[in-house]
């Protein structure tokens, strides 16, 4: 074990201590949902298509707090999930504990997979903490993520003895993905609520510290900025710019996915990520297969924000000369999202 | 034009529902809305459903559609532009109690959160389960489980170039041995093989992390044809032929930057007695006329390819079934024309694909996605989709006994009100039936409103309904909020289908109480 490290969560809501940990960096990233939940059943399921579960695996939790994960899941706090464990026995009943999961089965109940647990019990000194710090680098975002990591070196810390040892270390700050934050920006991290959950982290290969700002969220807006973060960084250009006009490439259609393929030719007003000249002429689908569903009609809007791939992301060769397409939903955003897409393009490689 | 058989479509409504739902299937019909209780709250059209049946073990069921991976959608998704892209799995429905309740497991490696078309098989010699899907950018990928009712990530055990353009593939499993089976697929590349585009490919699979392929086979030899229709279909016999359908397009109307027009084509059907393995491949039926490799089952045929029938796409409807115990007895079923007059047809082969009858059958003005399957006692059974008068889609299956399609006993699954696509298909390219043993399993898309009067035969929800309000809910509880109607997968299981006519006596509808 290189890195010996902490995680520590900072919740807006029923406070938690959480101790000795299996939640990392890496397995907050790649789990659906966070949450917490007392074990209510032992070696068993409430899923009938787990027919009684794994005695050796399985537990039933029921949920007091989801602390992230799509809001669209339909997994709800009250509701009792399975989750299926490297070792039931590990799990006490009554006792609550987070979970890091994935998701993974729908029937007459949720059952998810275990990334990463923590033990979690109320604290017995809760203490407001307060962090004050440069924020030294991000991680790369993820498309649709809601978050994204900024490390953090902590010039200040007040709280509980655990707090002040963070002092001059280097902790990871999980926030929403469309928060305004840049590298080198001084940032101070306070919850009003008591400080939930220190633990011991061991994968983190950079940090000591990761910090869950969960007031700070903001919806499905974080998601959006995620996405356009990622979209940014897969395309060649990304122009502000307003269509002269549009027409057909003479292509054969004999198949069901056809692009049904047409050309933008857009005069640029801005650059706002990589080269474009005055003017450039772009591949776009009007094709009804759902190879095309949600492709972008940029024939039906007179300006925007133009995100441009090569034609190969598209699985596609140059027609008629013209080798740029728009082919995602988000390669078309409207004017409006000027600041927004402004906002997600920090940090993206030119 | 024959009749059905008289009181075969008789409906017998008892008690329908009041509240929520007290109305259980006819005895020898089930039908289930397939989505999940715990996902209730869904909106999405679930469209293009296919079904693979356990032939070990019939209680074990797998389907696949257009679904979605729960977790990648936000609030009330309904396009393809409501998915979050980096979740890496998509779902498929497994039944381990015969198709009376399904989970919805994230188990297909589609490198997001859903995949494009997609059909499944099980291998009947071990119960693995075998995926052929056009991954969520559109590459072809062949993935195996092998064991499903595990609901783990399936094993991607190939993967093709996305710029081959790959279409439909579809998917059947046999034994090449007592410790491998082949993976028999086919597909339409027609983005690198056109005119060409039909093509026949075979794996071997001894349990491995990798297939072992063979040559692809062109099914169509005719390099001046126009083009092949997208759907591409196989039978297999248990004596090891193999049968392989699809439209060769004969003539049509291309224009550039529009979709081609006015297509003629000939149903062309080819055969292996070697489960493909012959040298050369599908070489046993010839046709009379040019004397090349694929017969003419039909030809000259009209096809109005991407014309829109209520809402869904039509121009390449397409199935083929062999008699389980009768290797010669193959059966063919297609619609051709245009929206406007869109005609089922089948076609019986008693010569092993050398000649084929044209079989009368009731008529159906515009009937689309045809699916034949033939049982153990030779019970021939028409699954399709008929868009009525009433702007309805009415999902049916006409059963004939004698193979003769003369006097068919009628079976309405659902026939409800058609609703809007966005973009993700109405209710897709294709339905399916399957024969095991003696009973018939299939799946279909329709329209999830839960009225009784749009089930006939009933039906029963696995997600919150309510049959007295025709309302769908997110959950049962308090707070409960209203969920807005849209297509689901639906299962049907017909048993007894040797006995005569259809029991209406205890035609109910269902859904979960708590």
């Amino acid at each position: 074990m290189l890195y010996a490290a902490q995680v520590a969560t900072l919740m807006s809501l029923p406070s938690w201590h959480v101790s000795p940990v299996a939640i990392s960096t890496p397995v907050l990233k790649s789990s659906d949902f966070v949450l917490v939940g007392t074990v209510v059943q032992l070696g068993t399921s409430n899923v009938g298509s787990l027919t009684g579960g794994n005695k050796n695996l399985d537990i039933v939790v029921h949920v007091t707090r989801i602390v992230s994960g799509p809001s669209a899941s339909g997994l709800t706090v009250g509701s009792d999930v399975t989750v299926r464990t490297p070792n039931a026995l590990r799990y006490k009943l009554q006792k609550s504990y987070v979970f890091a999961v994935r998701s993974w089965l729908y029937d007459d109940n949720v059952a998810v997979v275990e990334l990463g647990h923590d033990d979690a019990v109320p604290p017995k000194h809760p203490a407001v903490a307060r962090l004050t710090g440069v924020i030294s680098d991000f991680d790369a975002p993820l498309r649709d993520a809601p978050r994204r990591y900024a490390y953090l070196t902590v010039a200040a810390a007040t709280g509980g003895a655990a707090v002040r040892a963070w002092e001059g270390r280097t902790i990871t700050v999980a926030v929403p993905a469309d928060s305004l934050l840049t590298r080198g920006q001084s940032l101070t991290l306070q919850t009003n609520h008591p400080l939930d959950a220190i633990v011991s982290a061991s994968e983190s290969p950079i940090s000591q510290i990761l910090l869950i700002i969960e007031n700070l969220k903001k919806g499905n807006h974080e998601k959006r900025v995620a996405s356009i973060t990622a979209n940014a960084d897969d395309s060649v250009a990304v122009v502000a710019a307003h269509l002269l006009q549009t027409e057909t490439v003479a292509d054969d259609r004999t198949a069901t996915h056809a692009g049904h393929l047409q050309i933008a030719t857009l005069q640029v007003d801005d650059v706002l990520k990589g080269d474009a000249p005055a003017t450039i002429r772009v591949l776009y689908s009007q094709g009804d297969d759902i190879r095309w569903g949600g492709a972008p009609n940029l024939g039906s809007q007179r300006s925007g924000i133009y995100f441009v791939h090569s034609v190969a992301s598209a699985g596609l060769t140059p027609q008629a000369g013209v080798g740029l397409i728009c082919f995602r939903t988000e390669d078309l955003l409207p004017v409006a999202d000027l600041a927004l897409v402004r906002q997600a393009l920090v940090g993206v490689r030119k | 034009m024959n009749a059905p058989r008289t009181g075969a479509i008789i409906v017998l409504v008892i008690g329908a529902a009041a509240g929520s739902g007290a109305c259980a299937t006819a005895a020898n019909v089930t039908i289930v809305d397939m989505i999940p209780k715990a996902a209730s709250w869904e909106e999405w059209n679930d469209s293009e459903p296919s079904i693979a049946v356990n032939s070990r073990d019939p209680r074990k069921i797998a389907v696949s559609a257009f679904t979605p991976s729960l977790v990648a959608r936000l609030p009330h998704a309904k396009t393809l532009g409501d998915l979050i892209t980096t979740v890496p799995t998509a779902p498929l429905f497994i039944s381990i109690d015969n198709g009376i309740s399904w989970a919805l497991a994230d188990m297909l490696p589609a490198g997001g959160p859903i995949t494009r078309d997609i059909t499944v098989r099980f291998s009947p010699r071990t119960g693995a389960l075998f995926a052929s899907m056009l991954r969520y950018d559109s590459s072809l990928s062949i993935a195996r489980s092998r064991n499903p009712s595990s609901y783990g990530i399936m094993e991607t055990l190939l993967s093709f170039d996305v710029h081959r353009g790959d279409d439909q593939p579809y998917i059947e499993v046999a034994p090449a041995s007592a410790t491998s089976d082949y993976l028999l697929l086919s597909s339409n590349v027609d983005e690198i093989y056109q005119p060409q585009s039909a093509q026949f490919y075979r794996f071997l699979d001894i349990g491995g992390a990798a297939l072992r392929m063979t040559e692809p086979t062109h099914l169509d030899v005719r390099e001046e044809r126009v083009g092949d229709g997208p759907s591409i279909r196989a039978a297999v016999a248990s004596d090891g032929k193999v049968y392989e359908a699809f439209f060769s397009w004969r003539s049509a109307t291309k224009v550039p930057g529009a979709d081609v027009s006015n297509v003629r084509a000939d149903l062309v059907v080819l055969r292996d007695d070697l489960l493909g393995g012959e040298d050369p491949p599908f070489a046993r039926l010839v046709e009379p006329s040019d004397h090349r490799r694929g017969i003419w089952a039909a030809t000259n045929i009209p096809i109005a390819f991407k014309d829109v029938l209520g809402n869904q796409r039509i121009g390449s409807s397409l199935s083929i079934a062999v008699d389980p115990n009768h290797s010669d007895r193959v059966f063919v079923a297609w619609s051709d024309g245009d929206a406007k007059a869109y005609h089922l047809h089948v076609k019986r082969s008693d010569s092993a694909g050398e000649h084929w009858l044209a079989l009368a059958l009731p008529a159906v003005v515009r009937g689309t996605n045809p699916s034949i399957a033939v049982n153990a006692s030779g019970v021939v059974a028409l699954l399709f989709q008929h868009f009525t008068d009433a702007r309805t889609w009415e999902s049916r299956v006409l059963l004939s006994h004698d193979g003769t399609f003369a006097n068919p006993t009628e079976i309405v699954l659902s026939n409800a009100r058609a609703l809007d696509s966005v973009d993700v298909p109405l209710l897709g390219d294709y339905d399916q039936i399957q024969a095991v043993g003696n009973d018939f399993y299939g799946v279909f898309a329709a329209n999830n409103e839960p009225v009784c009067a749009n089930f006939p035969l009933g039906a029963t929800y696995r997600r919150y309904a309510d049959f007295g309000a025709h309302r769908l809910y997110d959950r049962n509880s308090v707070g409960r909020q209203t969920v807005g109607p849209s297509v689901d997968p639906f299962f049907f299981h017909i048993t007894n289908v040797m006995e005569t006519g259809i029991d209406t006596s205890s035609v109910r509808c269902a859904s979960p109480k708590s």
